[in-house]
């Protein structure tokens, strides 16, 4: 018994073709090895994959040989051999074995198909897609809108919500100081507090910060100048730069702003302006927009700053003084009130001779040096008032009268009237006590009587008489030249016919700060071989009246201007302060300043 | 005697950086100049920032070129030409947004902080990068492309890969079931396309041809005779398919660089567009 087998095919239009692949054959291998029967090209199936013969009885079986399965008529063949009717069809993989008659030649065919392999269209377009990049990519449309709402959501609609209404909650969701997100730096230290708070400082949806509403906490801050004066020392902008300004005004910021000069969001440190263009923008020319001004002009410290003009004493009143502001070039002379020269303190023979005796017990060096009178202050920035007591009276002993035993009779410094009246009091007195002990010591008897009173008398008379002459000259002696008082003090002797006790002391005032407008720190001038005299000249001063203070020369020689490059650089800001400080108060008036800060010389 | 047209090289040699002799570029620097000098003659008070005469000039000028710059998308799809021509267009949008990196830097005053101001700063500065890259790309892929197709289309690339694998079916239809599994494998695991980031490799390792012709290798040095002839053959098909497979993938790679700037540049600039509403309106909301 034999079979042949052929394989069908699929021919465009629904044609099947037919092609004979083994003949007249009693059995055949199908697998895809090239030395089976029947080569079936596909590598799913086994080298040898089933064998298809006739037994000897005529039977015709398969059997399965490394292949992995093979059904029949759809269920799978689990024997070894399985016999085949006509009609069967024998199943594995994508191949189809159909067992049919062939009449003509009077034996069976195994008609081999393969199954229509259909292309999985999308393989093919991931193919094609594997070359186009954006295939890779989430669509740009997507991205885009995606980056547009987030960016407007979260950058733009949440802080405006939180801006506009104050709001801590959006929808139950909790967006505090959202609006921070739009801040285009940090606060300065002064304001961190204020670092979330936008709306305390920004009131007003676009609106630039207004001054009340800094002022409504720098409510103590004194103004620069009075208003008015403020605004006629504008400089009168033209060109370009008043362009600008109309542009600034009409959107809501006019010159003169605080946030002109204390800028927030930038670097910390600045938000004190230091530029000096600030001050010289009105004061480069202050006195021709400001003639009532007692300014002068000035724009820059090294090229373009007046003389320092102390405020000094013309007379030191007992009401307070009178002051008055000279130039250093005008040989200034002042009127404390005493009589001090420095010269002779430092190097007078007699203060030698005193320092050489006193020296050990009061700690001084082998001459008297500017720290031994003068004590800085407790933030050694000023110096301490000099005292009579403290820094004078060791030497200047106001001793008028030593007793037999040797107590020593000193007089109260300070109080004229009262030096005067104890003067007399114990001059009178010595004179009643001589008179009694007089009496006590003469032991004669007396006839009682008118003579014997009348001597009584005339002796107290005389006594009280003498104490009087006494007195006065031991007044007029302290009074007058080589006197205790006359050596400090200006004296004035009572007139012609006066009362030849009174005697007058000029009232006494030191001056603390000479430049109030300026603050100085002595502490941070403690530097190299600086020492006081430098610019004090203390040692070359032979009058109390003698200005000892260094000349803007003196400063210049390390201080330069603002934009110095040999120099250091100094601002307006340096020396001077647009409001108030704890050292200058530019904004009250020299009078107020001079009051405050001289004081009666202390006893 | 060289006439004047040909001392000026010819017209096709030109593209659209030396569009009518570098004038975009002429301009752009002149901005920066200008922007630089503006910049440092300039006594801002306090410091330099955003909201100074200066920081406002440069600000505006920088958002409208910004705004100018985005309707390049708009302006490619109209088609014109001489004056505002399209390559015109293109070489006025590379320098004067190349330009941006200076006036908008000198905007900023070099303050930067977690804001939206710095936001929209980083946000620029990601288009302005994503555009350099493909300007980049731009100017000098196209001819290593050219290079690695080898006058090849793609579609010519996949037909090869296509017959390879099928060849590489028939030559492994004699091998064992293990051997055949391998070629299955380096059938079916030889990718291309896929992820971006794998678009980037022209040599992945998880490439199932490398792992099968790897494999096959090792098999080679213990071979029975009647299988030498067979596995060299396997063998010799995916040194073959090892070869296109890098021509497609360094080809894949190529076009990815190419492309895939634009899908930052692009959505990236709605976003910086967005962000920079929101600057210009906090900065006057909070003046």
């Amino acid at each position: 018994m034999l079979f042949s087998v052929t394989q069908l095919r699929l021919r465009p239009g629904g044609r099947k073709s037919s092609r004979i692949l083994l003949e007249n054959s009693g059995s055949a291998i199908f697998g895809r090895s090239p030395e089976c029967d029947v080569e079936l090209a596909d590598l799913e199936i086994g080298l040898q994959h089933l064998k298809i013969y006739y037994r000897d009885d005529g039977n015709l079986f398969v059997e399965l040989l490394d292949g992995r399965s093979v059904s029949l008529n759809g269920r799978l063949v689990d024997g070894e051999r399985v016999p085949l009717q006509v009609g069967d069809v024998l199943g594995f993989n994508d191949w189809t074995i159909t067992i049919a008659d062939d009449p003509d030649a009077g034996q069976k065919v195994l008609q081999v198909e393969r199954a229509e392999q259909v292309k999985d269209p999308s393989i093919l377009a991931d193919r094609q897609a594997a070359f186009n990049t954006s295939r890779a990519l989430p669509s740009s449309r997507l991205m885009a809108w995606a980056g547009a709402i987030v960016v407007t959501i979260f950058c733009l609609f949440i802080p405006w919500y939180v801006a506009a209404h104050d709001a801590d909650e959006l929808f139950g969701i909790s967006v505090e100081n959202a609006d921070t997100i739009w801040s285009s730096g940090d606060l300065s230290h002064m304001h961190a507090n204020l670092e979330n708070d936008c709306g305390s400082c920004h009131e007003e949806g676009f609106q630039s910060v207004r001054d009340e509403t800094c002022v409504s906490c720098h409510f103590d801050l004194r103004n620069h100048a009075p208003a008015a004066d403020m605004a006629q020392s504008q400089p009168d902008l033209s060109g370009w730069d008043a362009q600008l300004q109309n542009i600034a005004d009409a959107a809501g910021r006019p010159a003169g702003r605080c946030a002109d000069c204390h800028t927030e969001h930038n670097p910390r440190h600045l938000v004190v302006l230091q530029d000096g263009a600030i001050c010289s923008d009105c004061h480069v020319d202050l006195t021709a927009r400001l003639p009532e001004t007692d300014l002068l002009n000035v724009s820059d410290f090294a090229l373009d700053h007046p003389q320092f003009r102390p405020t000094l004493m013309q007379v030191a009143g007992v009401n307070g003084p009178e002051t008055f502001r000279v130039s250093l070039d005008d040989n200034p002379q002042e009127n404390s009130g005493l009589k001090y020269p420095h010269k002779l303190h430092i190097d007078g023979p007699a203060v030698l001779k005193q320092v050489a005796d006193l020296g050990d017990e009061y700690g001084w060096g082998d001459e008297l040096v500017c720290a031994d009178c003068h004590t800085p202050d407790a933030a050694n920035v000023l110096f301490e008032p000099v005292s009579m007591t403290e820094n004078c009276a060791m030497c200047h002993d106001l001793t008028f009268e030593i007793e037999d035993d040797g107590y020593r009779r000193t007089l109260r410094h300070g109080e004229p009237e009262e030096v005067i009246a104890s003067m007399e009091d114990f001059y009178l007195a010595k004179a009643l006590a001589n008179v009694r002990e007089a009496a006590s010591l003469n032991t004669d008897r007396r006839r009682p009587g008118r003579a014997a009173m009348n001597r009584a008398i005339n002796q107290r008379e005389m006594a009280f008489r003498t104490a009087g002459l006494r007195t006065a000259d031991k007044v007029a002696a302290i009074f007058s030249e080589g006197g205790a008082c006359y050596d400090c003090h200006v004296i004035t002797p009572p007139a012609e016919g006066d009362d030849p006790l009174a005697y007058q002391v000029e009232p006494v005032m030191v001056t603390d700060r000479f430049l109030p407008k300026g603050q100085f720190d002595h502490a941070s001038h403690e530097i190299g071989n600086l020492d006081c005299i430098s610019c004090h000249r203390a040692d070359i001063s032979n009058e109390a009246s003698d200005v000892l203070l260094p000349t803007i020369e003196s400063c210049q020689t390390c201080h330069g201007g603002q934009h110095s490059e040999d120099l250091l650089p100094s601002t307006c800001n340096t020396c001077h302060d647009y409001h108030d400080g704890p050292h200058s108060e530019l904004m009250m008036s020299a009078d107020d300043i001079v009051r405050r800060d001289i004081f009666l010389f202390e006893n | 005697m060289a006439s004047r047209s040909t001392a000026s090289g010819p017209r096709s040699q030109q593209n659209f950086m030396s569009h009518r002799g570098y004038l975009y570029f002429k301009i752009a620097f002149a901005l920066c100049l200008l922007a630089v000098i503006a910049y440092f003659a300039s006594d801002p008070t306090p410091v330099a920032n955003g909201g100074t005469v200066v920081g406002y000039a440069l600000g505006t000028i920088s958002l409208l070129i910004i705004v100018w710059l985005s309707f390049l998308g708009v302006r490619k799809r109209l088609m014109t030409s001489g004056k505002w021509s399209l390559r015109g267009w293109t070489s006025a949008h590379v320098y004067l947004g190349l330009s941006l990196i200076i006036l908008a830097t000198l905007h900023t005053g070099f303050q930067f902080g977690w804001n939206i101001h710095t936001l929209a700063y980083v946000l620029m500065m990601l288009v302005i990068l994503s555009g350099a890259w493909g300007l980049y790309a731009y100017l000098s892929l196209p001819i290593k492309m050219a290079q690695n197709r080898d006058s090849m289309t793609e579609q010519e690339m996949l037909v090869e890969l296509d017959a390879l694998d099928k060849n590489l079916g028939k030559a492994a239809l004699p091998l064992r079931k293990e051997w055949v599994d391998i070629v299955e494998m380096t059938i079916r695991q030889s990718k291309i396309g896929g992820s971006i980031l794998s678009r980037f490799r022209r040599n992945p390792s998880s490439c199932g041809t490398a792992k099968g012709l790897a494999a096959f290798k090792r098999i080679q040095t213990n071979l029975s005779d009647k299988d030498v002839d067979l596995v060299a053959d396997v063998v010799a098909i995916l040194e073959r398919k090892k070869a296109i497979l890098y021509r497609i993938r360094s080809h894949i790679r190529y076009r990815a660089l190419l492309e895939v700037w634009l899908s930052i540049h692009i959505p990236v600039t709605f976003a910086l567009i967005l962000a920079l509403v929101a600057h210009v309106f906090s900065v006057f909301y909070y003046w």
